[in-house]
């Protein structure tokens, strides 16, 4: 059967009129990446309501994949509700918070059993992201000096705006032992604010606890393609039936990439397309990587590309 | 100042002093998610026209019995990720201090030695401004390292080998006078 055409080299191609209906028609399935294309702040973007009911009643899936740590999945689906998208179910979104737990209850516990004896799991983060970890088994240490007890076997650095100096150091000394993991939920330098500020990404307070302690995170959200192996375990997506939607070419497209996913940029969010045509422009085979096959103006524009 | 609400997008609400030309960031065990917001906003309306500079880049300040404390490097690692910008390091190895010292004091780098514990900053600075080089073993480095460098075939990493080594700043005092 026809893929998707996700192999092969990138081109940045405007999908419209016959080639939307040509890349849609054989996918069963679209992963979207959620701020900058399904909404933008507190905004839906016009039409991605719409697009998601489409793809319902064409029979195709949508699933959603987010490196967005401060939400808990159960926050996540509410604010579908609340931005106008009907039928998105908890188990269809993916967040780098839920798979941040999922990979350190992998590491920790072995997939399954009780809490004793793995250790506990010292986290820079919101309570959307403690809880997650709460809910994947895991026991969080506490601020300020440790209790004694478990020992800290995991530091997860995630999105965290109350991040602070002895918070750092805090991490530094459950690191000093190299049988304690250092894991990140995503590498994002920095995110959009509405107003067109930006505030500064997990991948900046990572960078501090890296320099900090000479160790290397394990980075759990995209590029990297363990979401997409949580993906493939709850669903069994086949990548060549499926479409990766993202606005970030460092993070959406070259996950898309990664994963063996063809790839649709649009241009809601973060990235310009000239930036996708300095890439495709460049010589160096990375930036290749981050060439998106196909954008739309905006995910509305894939409306036309489904059965009526 | 107090912050102007309990989430970043309160924060960057609050306006910005139009004089502000450069961030600097030094050690600072107040640091915070809100600073390094603030220092955000600031790079990015100045874009080029605002500075960014970091005193060093230290990793770690070590304290007794191998614990230490994060150093300012790791502080200015997390302005630079968030500004996909590079900082002007002002500190070792740069030779800025060198030429500092050197403008004031009349300093011969042929008969001058710098004395230092930590080779990718104090040996690597003396090396390029053509000082003497001292190690001290009463610091960060151990000598395992040194010879990782000298054996290693990397030129750059021979930039942090040291001319000469002591156990201690002490060993040099028979060979001075009395």
């Amino acid at each position: 059967p026809a893929g998707c055409g996700g192999g092969g080299m990138a081109s940045c191609r405007r999908l419209s009129g016959a080639g939307l209906r040509e890349v849609l028609g054989p996918a069963q399935g679209l992963l979207f990446d959620c701020d900058g294309v399904l909404w933008a702040g507190e905004r839906a973007v016009p039409g991605a309501p719409e697009l998601l009911e489409r793809l319902r009643r064409s029979g195709k899936a949508a699933l959603f994949v987010s490196n967005n740590s401060r939400r808990s999945i159960a926050e996540l689906e509410r604010r579908f509700t609340r931005l106008g998208f009907r039928g998105v179910r908890a188990e269809h979104v993916f967040s780098s918070a839920l798979c941040s737990a999922l990979f350190l209850r992998q590491r920790l516990l072995g997939g399954g059993g009780n809490g004793s004896g793995a250790g506990r799991v010292f986290v820079l983060g919101g309570e959307g992201l403690r809880g997650e970890v709460r809910d994947a088994g895991l026991r969080l240490a506490g601020e300020g000096e440790p209790a004694p007890g478990e020992p800290v076997r995991a530091v997860l650095v995630g999105y965290d705006d109350q991040f602070t100096f002895a918070k750092l150091a805090q991490a530094c000394g459950y690191l000093r032992d190299p049988q304690c993991l250092l894991v990140a939920t995503d590498p994002d330098p920095w995110h959009p604010l509405s107003d067109g500020q930006r505030t500064p990404g997990t991948g900046s307070l990572t960078a501090a606890v890296e320099t900090a302690s000479g160790r290397k995170a394990l980075v759990v959200g995209k590029p990297n393609t363990y979401m997409f192996d949580c993906i493939v375990e709850r669903f069994g997506v086949d990548p060549s039936r499926t479409l990766m939607v993202g606005d970030r070419l460092e993070t959406d497209i070259l996950f898309g990439k990664n994963c063996g996913l063809a790839t649709i940029l649009t241009l809601t969010g973060v990235s310009r397309l000239e930036e996708a045509q300095a890439y495709m422009a460049s010589d160096s085979a990375a930036a290749k990587d981050l060439v998106p096959n196909y954008y739309v103006d905006s995910i509305a524009d894939l409306i036309p590309g489904l059965d009526e | 100042a107090a912050l102007p609400g309990p989430a970043p997008k309160d924060w960057v609400q609050a306006p910005l002093d139009p004089a502000v030309r450069a961030v600097l960031v030094g050690f600072d065990e107040h640091f915070s998610y809100a600073k390094l917001c603030q220092a955000l906003r600031y790079l990015l309306r100045g874009g080029p026209d605002c500075l960014l500079v970091g005193t060093n880049r230290d990793h770690r300040l070590p304290l007794e019995g191998g614990a230490g404390i994060p150093g300012t490097g790791c502080l200015v690692k997390a302005v630079e990720t968030a500004a996909q910008r590079e900082a002007f390091i002002v500190g070792k190895p740069n030779r800025f201090m060198f030429d500092c010292v050197a403008g004031e004091f009349q300093v011969d780098p042929a008969r001058t030695i710098m004395v230092g514990d930590r080779l990718d900053t104090d040996i690597l600075m003396g090396n390029d401004c053509g000082l003497t080089t001292l190690l001290t073993l009463t610091g960060v480095t151990a000598l395992d390292e040194v010879r990782g460098h000298q054996d290693s075939g990397c030129p750059a990493r021979h930039s942090l080998v040291p001319d000469f080594y002591v156990d201690s700043i002490a060993d040099l005092l028979p060979a001075l006078g009395e």
